[in-house]
């Protein structure tokens, strides 16, 4: 049986949010949802400091949370692993997001893409209304959405309900693979069968320790971390008593 | 004009004003959506989630009450007991309002008809809702029992005996429904449903002390023996707002015995107005006041600790949300650096108008029209 999981290898990611930019593009996100995105802490004392970048999105855990607390199945898992949303199921009470330990779960608080149904122009005459624009493109919710995502899910989920991350599972049953991966620039997100022995993912995780969001949870979380950015070298020492 | 017709039409004015304000607030919501609320992907429970706690939870405090005499035959509170099943009927019909009212637009509202044909067994929520509907008719039933003066037939004891058992375990729903989220510890776990189970006893009996003072003020109910069932409700409500202290004690000292980051939530609220106004108005100062026999006596004593206990215990619930979700969760800090500063909006006061309103409207038809002092022969 297939298990869909996500190796994310911390040593790769510098934090340019190519990821975030691509998903929100491929699923037509509007403003303030974003299904991937990255924590960035900041370690160290001045002068001796760095950022640590860790790309987030829905974990898609086997132990889902989401989806034992969803009171009407709304929130449900696939045979392949990814935790997906029905809309039409979905009544708002936000329990998943309570439940969710990760905060990659979004209520769509206002209607969706709603600056692009505005029909006032900038300069009369001149230029065109955001509607106009979608009206001239041919999009649905914006000028650049994207047709495909509404294969599996509409185009732009409504408001008043939830939506998060799906693995890209409308590119994914077309043996394509999870656009944020697809994205990176430095192959930092690595996608694959977690039950085939011979998957990039498989051997990563069999070679590395892998780290995973929160597991005392017991949620087991299908993303996992590898590595740590570190481009700095030391002079070796023991330290010293002073 | 005489005193009681000025406060009439006075009264009737207001209730008018906040019908009409707050069903204005329910029309924009139940069309556009919750945009006009101050909550968001980190504070995604406010106000309106604290008063459908409140109401709920007031009901289950005064379904008890009003079960006393038929169930477990507390015949000196038959005086009080329509008075508090019609009170629990309407805090219970307003709290599920503003939960619905919580949940979105009108197209999501359709959605609950999935809790029919697509339930999940293993959520709260669901039982919740469920349970909470049964429990509705049947605080409906054993009230219009009251009224036709079938207390103590098979039917009338029947639905006291459900309405009772539903309130036990619609509100032992409600505390799963916090108490399983392991995420997020400022919730408390199942302390919380602990709390819940006193405080709701707290408030409901502050609300049917401060509906009988109401009424002693206004004419009714001025006998001697229901100013002894005042004085005993009061005794009440001490105990309850003690057993209630002890329990909130319990709450902050697992939290600051604790190092776990997520109870810094729990720890941010300790220093806002909301849970002063808990711990001091609701809690400490009642009980002080209480230990004076002359203030459990007079109807200005028992007017006022009853009005403090139900603003403290309002207050205690927005507290004990945001408890649990003022601390960003996740990748949720990073659009919001420490803790949220959620403040409700207009509109969401509006759903709390919309809520007081109507429950007192209830409440001020059932005075006026439904005989509330009625007892059986």
């Amino acid at each position: 049986m297939t298990k869909w999981a996500m190796v994310i290898d911390q040593q790769k990611c510098v934090g340019c949010g190519a990821c975030i930019i691509a998903c929100k593009n491929e699923n037509n996100l509007s403003e303030g949802v974003n299904w991937s995105y990255k924590l960035t802490e900041t370690v160290g004392v001045f002068p001796h400091v760095r950022y640590h970048y860790t790309p987030t999105l829905c974990n898609h855990c086997e132990n889902a949370p989401c989806v034992r607390g969803c009171p009407t199945r709304a929130m449900y898992k696939l045979d392949n692993g990814i935790t997906m949303h029905d809309p039409k199921k979905c009544i708002g009470c936000r329990y998943c997001i309570a439940n969710c330990p990760y905060g990659v779960i979004f209520y769509n608080w206002r209607r969706p893409n709603e600056q692009w149904e505005n029909k006032d122009v900038l300069i009369p005459g001149c230029t065109s209304s955001p509607a106009e624009m979608v009206e001239k493109t041919g999009g649905s919710c914006s000028p650049y959405s994207n047709p495909e995502r509404g294969t599996t899910l509409p185009e732009s989920r409504p408001l008043g309900v939830v939506e998060k991350c799906t693995f890209c599972d409308h590119r994914v049953v077309r043996g394509l693979l999870p656009y944020c991966v697809e994205a990176c620039p430095a192959d930092a997100r690595i996608f694959g069968d977690l039950d085939d022995p011979d998957s990039t993912v498989s051997k990563l995780l069999g070679k590395f320790k892998p780290r995973r969001l929160r597991e005392h949870l017991g949620t087991e979380p299908h993303v996992f971390y590898i590595r740590s950015f570190n481009p700095g070298s030391y002079t070796q020492s023991k330290g010293e008593i002073s | 004009m005489s005193t009681n017709k000025t406060f009439s039409i006075v009264w009737t004015a207001l209730l008018a004003i906040g019908l009409i304000l707050g069903l204005f607030t329910a029309g924009r919501i139940v069309t556009g959506g919750l945009g006009i609320f101050n909550t968001d992907n980190t504070v995604f429970w406010g106000l309106p989630m604290a008063g459908y706690l409140f109401f709920g939870l007031t009901a289950a405090g005064l379904t008890l009450l009003s079960s006393l005499p038929t169930v477990f035959g507390q015949k000196h509170l038959y005086p009080v007991a329509k008075r508090a099943a019609i009170l629990a009927l309407a805090t219970l019909l307003t709290g599920l309002m503003c939960k619905g009212l919580d949940l979105g637009p009108f197209s999501t509202l359709v959605n609950t008809l999935a809790l029919v044909y697509s339930p999940n067994f293993t959520s709260p929520i669901w039982w919740m809702a469920i349970l909470y509907m049964f429990y509705f008719a049947f605080v409906t039933f054993k009230f219009l029992a009251m009224h036709r003066g079938n207390w103590h037939d098979r039917g009338g004891v029947a639905t006291a005996v459900g309405a009772l058992m539903l309130s036990f375990f619609s509100y032992l729903s409600l505390s799963v429904v916090f108490g399983t989220v392991e995420a997020r510890l400022g919730f408390m776990g199942f302390t919380m449903g602990i709390y819940f189970l006193v405080t709701a006893l707290a408030s409901g009996l502050a609300a049917l002390l401060l509906a009988s003072v109401a009424g002693a003020m206004l004419g009714r109910g001025a006998t001697e023996t229901e100013a002894s069932i005042r004085s005993d409700l009061s005794k009440y409500l001490g105990v309850a707002l003690g057993a209630s202290l002890v329990v909130f004690l319990l709450r902050i000292l697992r939290a600051y015995a604790s190092d776990v980051d997520q109870m810094a939530g729990f720890k941010y609220m300790t220093g806002t107005l909301s849970f002063g106004v808990e711990l001091w108005v609701g809690l400490c100062i009642p009980i002080l006041l209480l230990l004076i026999p002359t203030v459990r006596t007079t109807l200005g004593g028992q007017f006022v600790v009853a009005l403090m206990a139900l603003v403290g215990m309002f207050a205690g619930r927005y507290e004990q949300l945001l408890s649990g979700n003022v601390q960003p969760m996740g990748v949720q800090a990073e659009y919001i650096h420490g803790f949220s500063q959620y403040s409700p909006s207009l509109s969401e006061w509006g759903v709390i108008l919309l809520a007081l309103s109507l429950t007192l409207t209830i409440y001020t038809l059932g005075v006026r029209y439904l005989r509330l002092e009625a007892m059986p022969d």
